[in-house]
């Protein structure tokens, strides 16, 4: 029930997006999770033995950064929505935001393929690119909020 | 707070990564306090964030300052010098073998004497021997040994602790834990004492030892870490640092207490610098090379590779113990020892049974043999493997059965192979019929390949232990250091002329002396009551031992026994003492008293006492 006199703002497309992303990948990562609770309860060596903890660590970094990228996907939205920075900061800053969270997850869950002693596989290297990408994001949309109101 | 958590069960990679994401809340709070700091409400919440993150992220990563800084005795000095780099650098890259390596009794070999290493108590107790009492006694994390006027405990109080010596280390922590406290000039000596992990009981060092009796205004037997325990019971030494770096101790410098990575993959400086680049590790990746910055003693040649273990695990011949400390992994021990020397001089003293008839600088290196050239010492199996046909004429090493990092820490064997798969491995044909190789049933002990061709003829630290030498079990045993035969090891109420009958019918084995040939005496009665002190404890260990009792008619064998209760030795006393209460369940024996004292003879059969009239009083010494 909406309280009467408020007025709806339009959603911008950019606002649904991030909405849509943050949600799906919220879903996506917390299945990523229950999928680690089981392989802890079901004790399964190939995650669990003590020469696998870099691969155990790969994937809990993927699984926390996933969840915690989405959700920062619905702050931004929030940010946007409330704050309505615009400018081609804020274009460049979703996109890095929305690069980072493919990159960062996807380069943890590789590294944990292929590990090698205490170094985990080469798909770690998309970790440092997801992660300027998001340091961008980040940095643009601090810029872009100073020059709202 | 790392310590804390670690003693809950969380792995210290978990808190870390916490550690990171509180860390990063910290930064990320910072900057929202940064850019929003024209808004009082935002910069307080931010503000407060940050500094409640800032906090967590110290208590997170905040670890006491570890144990042995608390001492304020010295230890061994360790320097991480001469291209080691210690085991804390392996860890993080080989993490599974660290792990492995951290659950071994190589690892705890010495430790600082924390309450974590210390397994015996210091419970205000006094020990005596020799007429010496010792109160032992503990203080928060503390342990302390003082010598004290009488057997009678004094009161410990803060006056006890002013004259108590602080005890800074211990060695062993499998079958045995000896003590080491700051003897005043720098020196660290042994407690006089050792504690028997598994008996919960203290023992006198002497009586830990197979040596003759000694007279009871005899000096203490007393041991100094640097004179030659430091060797093979820590890593990376000893050295003298005293030229660079001036402020150590006069005591041998090493790098780690223990026997730690290093001590088989050689110093490892090299290879942690060469590997900090992630560029090199990737490289390494799929190469059939091996890293040339370190030793894997896996990937070297038979020899080489089993001289990394024979540095510790062999004899090492009169006044050359003191060459293998520049021993590194890779090299040959040969080139530090006079391995084939050492051999021909035991050979040539194959027919003397008391080695008191050789010159002096000999005695103890023939005496750590039995006559046939196989070691009788515990904890020497490399000499013994290096007269084997599977080490001479086939690729056998150390690694052929046992393994560092894929084996239970008790034995070391390597995975999930039986004894037997370690042989047939190469020894398929005994494989497809083992009955007809072994003439016993296949399942059964006598089956077992170990058991014919690795019997348990060695002694050290109170039992019997498997001979190295891998070879055919001839009708031996007759006679001052005559090593015990397999066969009657286990048949022990069977005579060495009914062992060398069978291994002549079943292998053509040349049959031996007239006097074995004809010997009709149940074997371990003859080693029991006529043998010599190590034939003795090597066979009262085998009574207790469950395939031998199985084979034997016991009942014969107790008698004789009992009476080695009565042995002038200490440790065949307890050796006969264990395998009492083993066959007998209802046996209750006091073993400080029986290791302190022999007790009153008990052999009432004419026949068994006028053997036991013979018994071989050779002096033996077994430093094990």
């Amino acid at each position: 029930m909406s309280q009467e006199g408020a007025v709806a703002r339009p959603v911008s497309k950019r606002v649904l997006f991030h909405l849509r992303f943050g949600w799906w990948a919220l879903l996506v990562f917390l299945s990523l999770g229950l999928a680690l609770e089981a392989m802890h309860g079901f004790k399964i060596g190939w995650y669990l033995d003590v020469d696998q903890e870099v691969r155990r660590l790969m994937f809990r970094l993927a699984h926390a950064h996933g969840a915690l990228l989405a959700v920062l996907h619905l702050a931004f939205a929030g940010t946007l929505y409330i704050a309505s920075p615009d400018g081609w900061t804020t274009v460049f800053a979703s996109r890095g935001l929305t690069i980072a969270s493919v990159l960062l997850p996807m380069g943890f869950a590789l590294g944990g393929f292929g590990i090698a002693g205490g170094d985990p596989g080469v798909g770690v290297i998309f970790v440092p690119l997801g992660a300027m990408a998001l340091f961008g994001a980040v940095v643009l949309t601090s810029l872009a909020l100073r020059r709202v109101g | 707070m790392i310590e804390e958590l670690a003693a809950l069960g969380v792995s210290e990679v978990d808190i870390l990564t916490w550690a990171t994401f509180v860390a990063a809340a910290a930064i990320g709070s910072g900057a929202g306090w940064f850019f929003l700091r024209g808004s009082p409400f935002w910069s307080r919440v931010f503000g407060t964030l940050s500094l409640g993150a800032f906090i967590g992220t110290c208590t997170l990563v905040w670890r006491p300052p570890p144990a042995d800084a608390e001492l304020d005795v010295p230890l061994p000095e360790r320097i991480r010098d001469r291209g080691y780099a210690s085991s804390d650098s392996c860890r993080a890259c080989h993490p599974g073998q660290y792990e492995s390596w951290h659950d071994s009794f190589h690892r705890t070999m010495t430790q600082v004497a924390t309450p974590q290493a210390v397994r015996a108590p210091f419970a205000g107790q006094v020990l005596s021997e020799r007429g010496r009492n010792f109160q032992f006694a503990q203080q928060g994390g503390g342990f302390y040994v003082r010598e004290v006027s009488t057997p009678d405990p004094i009161e410990v109080d803060e006056a006890f602790f002013e004259h108590a010596a602080r005890v800074v280390m211990t060695t062993g922590s499998h079958h045995m834990q000896a003590y080491w406290f700051e003897a005043g000039d720098g020196r660290l000596e042994q407690i006089p004492f050792v504690y028997l992990i598994r008996e919960e009981r203290w023992l006198a060092n002497s009586d830990s030892f197979l040596e003759p009796p000694h007279a009871e205004d005899d000096d203490l037997v007393r041991y100094t870490w640097s004179d030659s325990c430091v060797t093979c019971h820590s890593t990376g030494g000893p050295w003298d640092a005293r030229d660079d770096h001036p402020d150590t101790t006069p005591e041998a410098t090493i790098t780690e207490l223990g026997i730690s990575c290093e001590a088989c993959h050689g110093p490892a400086q090299a290879h942690v610098e060469a590997n900090r680049s992630p560029a090199r590790r990737y490289a390494m990746r799929g190469k059939e090379t091996t890293d040339p910055t370190i030793i894997n003693p896996a990937n070297l040649p038979n020899r080489r590779s089993s001289s990394v273990c024979g540095r510790c695990h062999s004899v090492h011949p009169d006044g050359q113990g003191i060459r293998v400390h520049d021993f590194r992994p890779g090299e040959l021990l040969d080139e530090y020892l006079s391995i084939g020397p050492m051999f021909d001089m035991v050979d040539q003293a194959g027919e003397i049974g008391d080695v008191e008839w050789l010159p002096f600088d000999e005695r103890d290196t023939v005496g750590s043999f039995w006559r046939d050239g196989s070691v009788r010492v515990a904890g020497r199996e490399h000499t013994g493997m290096v007269r084997s046909g599977c080490y001479l004429q086939g690729d056998m090493d150390c690694t052929s059965c046992h393994s560092m990092h894929d084996s239970d820490p008790s034995k070391q064997l390597a995975g999930p192979a039986t004894d037997d798969e370690m042989c047939t491995g190469c020894h398929a044909d005994v494989a497809l019929d083992p009955t007809a190789h072994t003439h016993h049933a296949a399942e059964s002990a006598g089956s077992r390949c170990v058991n014919c061709h690795m019997p348990y003829s060695a002694y050290g630290l109170l039992m019997a232990t498997r001979s190295h030498r891998m070879d055919g079990p001839a009708a031996t045993g007759l006679g001052g250091r005559a090593r015990p035969n397999a066969c009657n090891l286990c048949h022990l109420d069977r005579s060495i002329g009914w062992a060398s009958v069978l291994l002549s019918r079943w292998y053509g084995a040349p049959m031996p002396t007239t006097a074995e040939r004809e010997d009709e005496l149940a074997a371990g009665l003859h080693w029991m009551l006529r043998g010599d002190a190590t034939q003795r404890a090597i066979t009262a260990w085998h009574v207790g031992w469950e395939p031998a009792r199985s084979a034997s008619d016991i009942s014969v064998l107790r008698p004789a026994l009992e009476a080695l209760l009565s042995d002038p030795y200490s440790s065949v006393r307890q050796v006969a003492g264990a395998s009492l209460t083993r066959i007998d369940e209802h046996v209750a024996l006091d073993m400080s008293a029986i290791a302190a004292d022999p007790i009153a003879p008990t052999l009432s059969d004419t026949a068994l006492l006028s053997l036991q009239l013979e018994r071989d009083d050779t002096s033996v010494a077994i430093p094990e």
